[in-house]
């Protein structure tokens, strides 16, 4: 097990590098010049020229990419085009909002995925089935930014049980000490009781939405684990030995958990970028958000190190799924 | 309790039958309602009033029967232009979807057929590609370059392409294998044509299940796009931009300028799953 763990981790280093590199080209190969965007609102070319040799862009591309990789081993992201800030600092800054937000809905997915896919897959079909079927159905075919919109609409248009969809807390949430970034988080670190409330209140929508739409892809695997695991002989000699229902769905889910563990892994690593429209629906201000303005303003710095994050966050939760996994079946363990 | 077992033995019959019936409902309802979004996209617009045409008059006026689903901000109506901006989303998913199937299959069998350690470099990579963020790879690729219908199908595609390339690699590391390759081999076929005519027909099951997810995952990734801004630009209807508008009045109260062109990508992604059930239903069956 130590030597997977090893193995796994010295992994992570030359795919990091990979996409260090990849991400680099990619962006330098893209035809905006981030001279013209740092050179202010009247770029004129004495502007441009100083604002280039001031980024480090009259090199050739090689030397800037060893410049930017030695900066990276050291940590230092580079610092933004736009606002002068270290980019590193601006997404930590901005990280915990998403991961609170993306984290909290990857529970409620799971939740939902796997329940639904336990109450569907009962033997006797029926209504049963049916809602299984309209809730794959639907989770599979509805925009995620499309489902925050409606939630919105009959929550807080039609029937104002939660708060407008104006970030994390509001213009009138209570004040509290940032030590995160996110709010909700904050909250509870405060010992706030009415902040935890805000925040919650505001949490509830967004979450639901990324939860409802993720939820569906766990449903599918989950159901489609659970009903052949079902089928397998050990179950109906559980069942021949008298395993009530609870007793029985013991067994099956043991060996129905790997493909759903391995399958919300790889939905969380994504999450941290895919999140961006829902982020931008409730005004949510996370990296998503943050990596669409760079993209926008054409901010070398500020892709590349959302790029790297994301991928690093993305290796990370995967190098996690694989560990569970063997920790969840012996045989991934023996086959190390 | 041992009844069932035994039931299972003698053929699954009556749960299984009741099975086939309800995917062949869905398939139906699949199939006749994806008939009926596109024929309503195609002709509809040759009937209904024209899609840019502003109202001032009637500024978000409520679904009425001049206006089947209301008017927008400028009083242009959404029934009009849902059906000519559906043309946009089926043309730029569908086109997409089949672009990343076409040039993901191919690339799939040549690297599986004479990859070898290139093949493995290939797939290395193809996990660094993967493990980004579709819609943030896709909005970054459209940040940098016009944007045309054409650039928009091609990120599209693009983005889908590696799923491609997964499964009919690993589908034909294992049928270039097979004796009746060997025996086309030996009959003296040329390479490209073992591979056209022997290799693909039968590494593409898993491939066309995937082009109805792919095909519906695209329409869904094309409206967020233009919900981001980096989609088909206005004033040109198109269903997701069509949805961002319109989101700004909703707390207002008026639903309608939202809630159509939303539902409308909605039950289209669904008709097309519903349809590409079947795919996969047979590659069930066979394996």
């Amino acid at each position: 097990m130590a030597r997977y763990i090893a193995f796994r981790l010295l992994v992570v280093v030359p795919v990091m590098v990979g996409i260090m590199v990849v991400t680099f080209f990619v962006t330098h190969v893209l035809p905006a010049d981030p001279a013209v965007e740092a050179a202010g609102a009247y770029p004129t070319p004495a502007l441009v020229r100083a604002a280039r040799i001031r980024l480090g862009l009259n090199h050739s591309i090689f030397v800037q990419l060893w410049t930017y990789a030695k900066q990276v081993v050291q940590g230092n992201l580079g610092s933004s085009a736009v606002t002068g800030r270290s980019v590193a600092t601006e997404i930590v800054d901005r990280l915990p909002s998403t991961l609170e937000l993306i984290t909290l809905s990857m529970v409620v997915a799971c939740t939902l995925g796997v329940g639904v896919a336990i109450i569907a897959s009962r033997r006797g079909r029926g209504i049963r089935d049916g809602v299984g079927k309209v809730y794959g159905a639907f989770g599979a075919s509805v925009p995620d930014y499309f489902l925050a919109l409606l939630l919105i609409l009959l929550f807080y248009t039609a029937l104002h049980v939660f708060p407008a969809p104006l970030g994390q807390a509001g213009p009138t949430a209570p004040t509290i000490t940032d030590r995160s970034g996110a709010y909700f988080l904050d909250a509870i670190l405060a010992g706030n009781g009415s902040a935890v409330w805000v925040g919650f209140q505001h949490l509830v929508l967004p979450v639901a939405a990324l939860g409802i739409v993720f939820g569906s892809p766990i449903y599918r695997v989950a159901r489609a684990s659970i009903e052949s695991i079902e089928r397998s002989p050990y179950i109906d000699y559980v069942t021949m030995m008298g395993g009530g229902r609870r007793f029985v769905l013991g067994y099956v889910m043991q060996n129905a958990l790997p493909p759903i563990v391995t399958l919300t892994g790889i939905i969380y690593g994504l999450l941290l970028g895919g999140a961006v429209l829902v982020e931008t629906v409730f005004g949510w201000g996370g990296v998503g958000q943050y990596a669409v303005q760079a993209v926008d303003n054409a901010d070398y710095y500020a892709i590349q190190g959302f790029v790297l994050m994301a991928a690093l966050f993305s290796v990370l939760v995967y190098f996690a799924v694989d560990l569970l996994h063997a920790a969840l079946d012996p045989r991934v363990r023996r086959a190390m | 309790m041992a009844v069932p077992t035994l039931d299972v033995q003698l053929g699954p019959a009556p749960e299984a039958r009741r099975r086939t019936r309800w995917r062949a409902r869905r398939e139906l309802l699949g199939g006749v309602l994806f008939a009926a979004i596109v024929l309503a996209c195609l002709i509809g617009p040759l009937f209904a009033d024209a899609p840019n045409t502003t109202n001032l008059a009637a500024r978000l006026a409520a679904p009425s029967g001049a206006h089947w689903f209301g008017t927008d901000d400028i009083g242009r109506d959404i029934f009009a232009r849902v059906l000519v901006g559906g043309r946009m989303d089926l043309l730029i998913g569908i086109s997409g979807a089949l672009v990343s199937a076409i040039v993901g299959c191919t690339l799939g069998v040549l690297l599986g057929a004479w990859g070898g350690r290139a093949g493995e470099v290939v797939m290395r990579s193809l996990d660094v590609i993967q493990a980004f963020p579709l819609l943030v790879f896709a909005f970054a690729l459209l940040a940098f370059l016009s944007r045309s219908v054409l650039t928009i199908v091609l990120a599209v595609a693009f983005v889908n392409i590696p799923i491609f390339i997964r499964l009919t690699r690993t589908e034909t590391l294992v049928v270039v294998q097979l004796p009746f390759v060997e025996a086309a081999r030996c009959s003296g076929n040329p390479r490209w044509r073992l591979l056209l005519r022997h290799v693909l027909p039968n590494v593409m099951t898993s491939s066309l299940a995937q082009l109805t997810t792919t095909a519906g995952f695209a329409i869904i990734l094309t409206g967020g796009l233009s919900f981001l801004g980096v989609g088909i630009q206005p004033p040109t209807a198109e269903w997701g931009s069509m949805v961002a508008e319109g989101a700004q009045y909703l707390e207002s109260g008026q639903w309608w300028t939202a809630v159509f062109p939303g539902l409308a990508i909605v039950l289209t992604v669904m008709s097309i799953q519903l349809v590409g059930d079947r795919f996969q239903a047979t590659e069930t069956d066979r394996g």
